[in-house]
């Protein structure tokens, strides 16, 4: 099956810097395609260059099938695109602000009044659809600026940050919704800064960092890629020392160290080992009070591709 | 086209929702006609007249003056009293009649009185008032002097003949002298004052509309505008049709408001009407120059009113252009303003129509292509690069 999103070799100079260097993607119907990068990262810029705002200095992009260049209207009949700073009108009202954008969707007529009606439905603000923007709040504002993106019902949504800056409970109810309509056979492109998102909502991911893209593939890929272990984080009451020795020698556990009454085990796969590490445990007669099993994120990727940490 | 016209809409939906605005651009527009029309046209004009009580001609047309009903007229003792008078606003005109006035009439020359006025619109109404009583006079003299000659004992047993028979060889003998800096082209009352109104605040609001297209690139409205299948050409249009359709009506509104309400004449309606969807046209223009080159909407707000009133000082939108010199005149039509007000005068002020204003159309014309076609360049640029 043909991409819904297929862009090759994307670069964008801003005179001496290169804000995009050799970015290339696939998205497919149905997939939620990540795009993870500290700030200035260039994710922005990509975006603005597949939505076509942006003149890029090289690369092509197709939506669709339709080339963003020759063929712009095509191409954005089939997108959906959720700016990371909100874009309404303070002064008019959510339906107005709808309605606006639906028609330039070209929607008009009886599809206008039930398109604007379902999104206000989805983003869960039918009844302040009267209200103006500007006394919403800024959880509100979010929500209705994701639905502007879903009025002409778009084969790819492209949402760059859109929780930046919403209180727990919104964004709660963005993740849910990207989520659903992940599930709808939409393609979704979700760029962000937070770590946490990017592996509840992507399918795949792109690390990005300075304009270049890092690396690529799904989260358990990508920490494969590291090669991190999984760690086993134990409290335990007893000889921690005798405990951290016969750890040592089970097959799969890298090291085992004590300390303070918390013994580490590092391993291949936590959970395949758990059991015998808490009958080695038994063994050394120490009583084990808790178990965390941690596995390597996508931060932890991160800091092993660049030697940073994602946030400042 | 259908998009267009939803980006157009849109501008005078907000522009409109906001009841402040009703009043900047429909009702103030009117208020400052009816202010500054009231300190023009709405009073009687005033003449003062000096001399002639000693004299028994002088005393004639001292008291025909006097009788005057199109003005409130009064006397004066001394001819500096009433220069001091005009000098002070209080009066728009006065007639000094010479002491020497029945002696110029007595040996047969012409008679000469001085006539003084400032240069408005109250002056020049004056002008004619006095004309016609020195017209009248004029024409009993040259009855009586015709009479004497042909063997009355004396001038005045010709005049009182004169004055029986009423009529005579329309012979001017007594002129209006003085220094008389009004021209009665500067007539046209509250029409002209209209119109100067309505040049001034179509093309202040134009450029004020400015911000609110800066407003739409902060937003971000601008980009996600183009990331519908929306061009870059069919934005621009739409938000210039936007801005074209409040400075037209705005335009219009003042010209028919006006006519209707405080009876403003315009002359030649077509013409006038071309004359405003021209210059609103220009408005729009700079609004859109403006609107690219700045980014920032509080900086451009400020120039705007500042560039507004500049060009509105300058094109003579305050002080009609007939009182600029010839070198400020010339500096005066590189401004629109200056060629739209020169429209307005030669419909108000010398009846004429389209076809006496083509010139002026024209230029008016080049300025709009002109700024549309800058502003559409340095824009498409602007949303291109983010
Ligand atoms: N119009 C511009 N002119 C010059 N430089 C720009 C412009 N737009 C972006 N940049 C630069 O390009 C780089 C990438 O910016 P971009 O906005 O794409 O980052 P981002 O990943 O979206 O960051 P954030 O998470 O902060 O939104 C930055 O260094 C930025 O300063
Ligand atoms: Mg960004």
């Amino acid at each position: 099956m043909a991409p819904v999103l297929s862009c090759r070799g994307l670069v964008k100079r801003f005179g001496e810097r290169t804000a995009v260097d050799q970015v290339g993607f696939e998205v497919s119907k149905g997939e939620t395609y990540g795009l993870l990068g500290p700030n200035g990262a260039g994710k922005t810029t990509t975006i603005s260059m597949i939505c076509g705002l942006l003149a890029g200095d090289a690369g092509t992009v197709q939506i669709d099938g339709f080339d963003i260049a020759s063929d712009p209207k095509a191409a954005k009949s089939a997108l959906g695109f959720v700016p990371q700073d909100l874009a309404l009108y303070p002064d008019l009202t959510g339906a107005e602000n709808l309605t606006f954008f639906a028609r330039l969707h070209g929607i008009s007529g009886k599809r206008l009044e039930s398109r604007v009606g379902s999104v206000l439905d989805v983003v869960g603000l039918a009844d302040r659809r009267d209200d103006r923007t500007e006394d919403y709040s800024g959880g509100m504002k979010r929500r209705l600026n994701i639905g502007v993106g879903l009025l002409n019902e778009p084969k790819l949504l492209i949402l760059d940050e859109p929780t930046v800056g919403v209180d727990p409970q919104s964004r709660t109810a963005i993740l849910d919704s990207v989520e659903a309509l992940g599930g709808t056979g939409m393609a979704v492109v979700y760029t962000t800064h937070y770590m946490e998102e990017a592996e509840r909502l992507c399918d795949r991911l792109a690390i990005m960092d300075q304009g270049k893209m890092i690396a690529e593939g799904t989260r358990r890929e990508l920490v494969e890629k590291v090669g991190d272990n999984d760690r086993i984080r134990l409290r335990i009451v007893g000889d921690g020392e005798g405990a951290s020795r016969l750890l040592d020698d089970i097959d799969g556990v890298v090291f085992a160290t004590a300390a303070d009454g918390m013994v580490e085990v590092a391993c291949r796969s936590a959970h395949t080992l758990l059991p015998s590490v808490v009958a080695a445990v038994g063994q050394a007669e120490a009583r084990i009070e808790s178990v965390e099993l941690i596995e390597p994120d996508l931060e932890s990727v991160f800091l092993a591709l660049t030697g940073k940490a994602l946030r400042d | 086209m259908r998009k267009i016209i939803a980006i157009a809409l849109i501008d005078l939906r907000r522009l409109f929702r906001e009841r402040v605005n009703f009043f900047f651009f429909l009702a103030l527009p009117l208020v400052l006609i009816l202010v500054l029309g009231s300190l023009v046209a709405d009073t009687k004009p005033r003449l003062g007249v000096v001399g002639g009580s000693d004299s028994a001609q002088g005393s004639e047309l001292r008291s025909d003056l006097l009788a005057i009903e199109g003005a409130s007229v009064e006397a004066f003792d001394t001819s500096a009293d009433l220069l001091e008078a005009l000098r002070r606003d209080e009066l728009n005109a006065g007639v000094i009649i010479p002491d020497d006035y029945d002696e110029q009439i007595e040996t047969g020359g012409t008679a000469r009185i001085e006539y003084v006025s400032v240069p408005d619109t109250g002056g020049i109404q004056v002008q004619g008032l006095v004309s016609e009583v020195i017209s009248a006079r004029s024409r009993e003299l040259t009855a009586a002097r015709f009479v004497a000659d042909e063997g009355f004992a004396s001038l005045a047993d010709g005049l009182a003949a004169a004055e029986r028979t009423a009529s005579a060889a329309p012979q001017t003998t007594v002129e209006i002298v003085g220094p008389d800096f009004g021209k009665p082209e500067a007539a046209g009352g509250r029409g002209f004052l209209a119109a100067q109104e309505l040049v001034l605040f179509t093309f202040l609001t134009g450029l004020t509309a400015a911000t609110a297209l800066i407003q739409t690139r902060q937003l971000g409205i601008a980009h996600r505008v183009l990331s519908t299948p929306t061009s870059i050409g069919e934005f621009l249009a739409g938000v210039t049709l936007g801005r074209f359709l409040v400075a037209a009506s705005q335009g219009l509104f003042i010209i028919i408001a006006s006519a209707l309400l405080f009876g403003a004449g315009f002359g030649n309606w077509p013409a006038a009407i071309a004359i405003v969807l021209l210059f609103s046209v220009v408005g729009t223009g700079a609004a859109m120059v403006m609107g690219s080159v700045f980014s920032n909407d509080a900086q451009a707000g400020a120039t705007g009113v500042f560039i507004g009133l500049g060009f509105a000082a300058m094109g003579g939108c305050m002080v009609p252009l007939e009182f600029f010199s010839p070198t400020m005149s010339k500096i005066a039509h590189f401004t629109p303003h200056a060629w739209a007000n020169d429209a307005f005068a030669e419909l108000i002020q010398r009846g004429g129509g389209l076809g006496d204003i083509t010139t002026e159309l024209a230029v008016l014309a080049l300025y709009g292509a002109g700024l549309l076609a800058i502003s559409t360049a340095l824009m498409s640029r602007v949303l291109r690069t983010r």
